[in-house]
């Protein structure tokens, strides 16, 4: 049992995140927008950050830069993105140690990721962080 | 006959001068009168010898007479000198004694008178040539007489008078006169035949004494009109080649120059059409100098094309640019001139930044020149960004409901969830990103429709009241979850319509919607309708965020949205507006915004409408036609 800080404005992804994580027997904590992630996360510390990217406020990687900075991540943290430039996101998510998920996603998938993030060790901040294989999170 | 002398005198008058004949004719008259008096003289002097040699034998043959006749009878002596006396060509005849007296005379009144002392001209044998001074033109022959024994010495004396002429009697008269005819004649066949030969040559001095200049313009006025003879016709030749050469001259000096005029023209022309084409042309030397710029590169550059040329290159652009082009044009020059590899640089401008594309060719085979094209590509470069912007957008959007529907529809399929409101839940978002994926495209489809124009009306009669409960219905859900008041007010005579009932719904749903969506919750929203004379008014207030003076334009331009934060957190493409104002225009109306940020914006549509007396019921027909073409649209689909 972990407990995970799901940040997603669209309420209805939100809402199926939960809904799996929780199945898997994890505490999810939702929020839906960067700011209220950041504020939530500095009172409780999560075992795991899973975050979108376009949020109101402040985006998904601004909120893990901080995080990160502030070193209140145990995990790789998760990013689910939508956005076109993925190839940026994924590269600066990758500095911070986090792994990227496009969307749409499997769900499945998503929750294979997030026991594989828990099952590894603290992030290692930095360039030199190696993204976990992409292939297996990607849907099939 | 007639026509022969009139010719003549006409010919000589207009031809020869009259003079000129008068003094020729002149001078051949006195020419053969001449001659013909030296040969009168000529006989004359003939005859005159022949009557003296006759008349010294005759003298001789008297003085022998006279002498053998004296002694027997001087009477008869007397007798024979007085009829010799009368003979013709005799002055007179005597015998003169010793003494010097005429003893005999044939004029008896000289008898006994001393006669003259005669000077002695010579002597042809008897006979002794002799002149009285006083009388030079006679002739003496002077023959003694023979004397018998106891006579006197006498001397015969017969003085020789000229003999006698008569024109009458001479045939010379007759002869002249025939010469004289027969030169006359040849006078006039000689003048003829020169008149003829002269002709030609006096018409020909006469024309072209009359010619003035230029000559080249009236040769053929030179032309003779009768050929006469050779030289007419060869003139006549001369001057048909000549013409002919001046017209081929003429003709090729006019081809070369409509060839001139048309390479000047055509020069000129090209250099017009190369000024005017919209793609900068930029000819450089080898320097670095302007050779040419046509007026958009000259534009392109920020100069003029009065300014630019001669002006070094390295004023516009930087060095880096500057070798690039030089190495491109290197290359190019390699590749035979392939303009397939361009550069493209943006420059600063006060008054914007713009993009040009470079491509450089080589202007020579020496490399000399370099031709320079160059391309406002700031409008492609934006395009670009704007559809870069736009398919930016659209994916984001598209792939939000799609992440819903894959998330939701593997949450079933999986068999995860047990309870009935959940698994309900989960339909119904299914069944929700579905439709609002269908929006999504139906937006997208529309934008590109009026993107390129085909978009087409269905026009029917719209009833306006119904048209603006049924969008304010299907917003009303959200309204409600915002616990936004959505007030809906209609007059009590709604204006009809005539246009796409369809479009104009999604026109009302764009303006409602948005204005739900940027509305904070607690809000207020007020959508109206009013006639307005033949025109239909509908507003749609609220009290959302409102819209800063400088978006109010740019909010209806495509892929367009507010850079705000609570703007870009909420879903959109940037399309909604642009298909309302879009739509709004096809109906021959038009949309306008109000708006006070932070306080709300209001906007109206404004659409032309029918009347409203008597259409009613025809309208009510209308619509249920309307639908009834729909329903069978529908069937005919499936």
């Amino acid at each position: 049992m972990a407990r995970i800080m799901v940040a997603e404005d669209d309420r209805h992804i939100a809402r199926v995140i939960a809904l799996w994580l929780q199945r898997a027997g994890h505490v999810v904590i939702t929020v839906f927008d960067g700011r209220s992630a950041l504020e939530m996360m500095r009172q409780d510390r999560p075992d795991l950050l899973l975050t979108d990217v376009n949020m109101p406020g402040m985006d998904g990687l601004d909120l893990l830069e901080t995080v990160q900075s502030e070193g209140l991540l145990t995990h790789p943290a998760i990013v689910l993105t939508s956005r076109c430039d993925q190839m940026d996101i994924e590269a600066r998510a990758g500095r911070l140690g986090a792994v990227v998920h496009p969307k749409p996603f499997s769900p499945l998938h998503l929750k294979e990721a997030v026991e594989a993030a828990l099952g590894a060790g603290a992030p290692v901040g930095g360039v030199e962080f190696q993204t976990p294989p992409k292939q297996q999170l990607t849907p099939a | 006959m007639r026509w022969r002398l009139k010719s003549w005198v006409h010919k000589t008058g207009e031809e020869i001068a009259p003079w000129v004949g008068l003094s020729l004719g002149l001078l051949y008259l006195v020419a053969v009168v001449g001659m013909g008096l030296a040969a009168v003289h000529v006989q004359r002097a003939e005859l005159n010898a022949q009557h003296r040699s006759g008349l010294q034998r005759w003298s001789w043959w008297l003085a022998q007479n006279v002498g053998r006749v004296r002694g027997d009878s001087p009477q008869a002596a007397g007798r024979e000198i007085r009829r010799a006396g009368r003979e013709p060509g005799v002055a007179f005849c005597a015998t003169v004694s010793s003494a010097g007296v005429f003893t005999t005379h044939s004029d008896p009144a000289k008898i006994g008178k001393p006669a003259p002392k005669l000077i002695t001209d010579g002597e042809d044998g008897a006979v002794q040539l002799a002149r009285d001074p006083n009388r030079q033109n006679e002739t003496v022959f002077v023959v003694r007489l023979p004397a018998a024994k106891g006579e006197t010495a006498e001397e015969l004396w017969v003085a020789a008078a000229p003999p006698p002429f008569s024109w009458r009697n001479s045939d010379l008269v007759f002869w002249l006169g025939h010469v004289l005819l027969a030169v006359m004649i040849l006078f006039l066949i000689a003048y003829r035949s020169l008149r003829r030969a002269v002709q030609p040559l006096a018409v020909i001095r006469r024309r072209l004494m009359g010619c003035e200049q230029p000559l080249a313009d009236r040769l053929v006025a030179l032309r003779l009109n009768d050929s006469f003879d050779e030289i007419s016709t060869s003139w006549n030749r001369l001057i048909e080649f000549v013409s002919q050469m001046q017209e081929e001259l003429r003709r090729s000096r006019l081809a070369t120059d409509v060839t001139a005029a048309m390479d000047g023209y055509r020069s000129e022309r090209l250099t017009g059409i190369l000024m005017q084409i919209p793609f900068g042309v930029l000819v450089v030397e080898r320097e670095g100098a302007i050779a040419f710029a046509n007026r958009a590169a000259a534009g392109m550059l920020g100069s003029s094309v009065e300014n630019i040329e001669g002006v070094d290159i390295g004023q516009f652009f930087e060095e880096g640019l500057r070798l690039s082009l030089l190495a491109d044009n290197k290359a190019a020059r390699s590749g035979h001139g392939s303009i397939g590899r361009w550069t493209d640089h943006t420059f600063r401008r006060a008054h914007g930044d713009i993009t040009l594309r470079f491509w450089s060719v080589s202007g020579s085979e020496s490399g000399d020149e370099h031709i320079l094209f160059i391309q406002d590509v700031t409008q492609a470069k934006e395009a670009e960004r704007a559809r870069d912007h736009f398919l930016y957008h659209v994916t984001h959007e598209l792939r939000t409901p799609l992440t819903n529907i894959r998330a939701y529809a593997e949450t079933l399929s999986q068999g995860v969830l047990d309870d009935e409101q959940t698994i309900r839940e989960c339909y119904n978002v299914i069944m929700g990103e579905t439709q609002r994926l269908n929006r999504l495209v139906e937006d997208i489809l529309n934008v590109s429709q009026l993107e390129v124009g085909t978009a087409r009306l269905e026009v029917g009669a719209v009833q306006l009241d119904k048209l603006l409960r049924g969008v304010v219905q299907d917003v009303q859900g959200s309204a409600d979850s915002k616990n936004i008041d959505l007030v809906l007010s209609l007059p009590a005579k709604v204006p009809q319509l005539r246009g796409d009932k369809e479009r104009l719904a999604v026109v009302l749903t764009n303006l409602v919607g948005n204005a739900v969506k940027y509305t904070p919750s607690g809000g207020r929203i007020d959508v109206r309708c009013t006639a307005d004379g033949s025109r239909a008014r509908i507003t749609v207030t609220d009290t959302g965020i409102g819209i800063r003076p400088e978006d109010q334009e740019k909010i209806f331009e495509k892929f367009f949205r507010v850079d705000d934060e609570r703007v870009s957190a909420l879903p959109g493409t940037g399309l909604g507006l642009a298909i309302v104002k879009e739509t709004v225009r096809l109906h021959g109306g038009a949309v306008f915004v109000e708006s006070t940020p932070g306080k709300g914006s209001t906007f109206t549509v404004v659409l032309p409408s029918l009347s409203l007396e008597g259409e009613t019921t025809a309208d009510g027909g209308q619509a249920a036609s309307d639908g009834s073409a729909a329903a069978s649209t529908r069937s005919g689909g499936n």
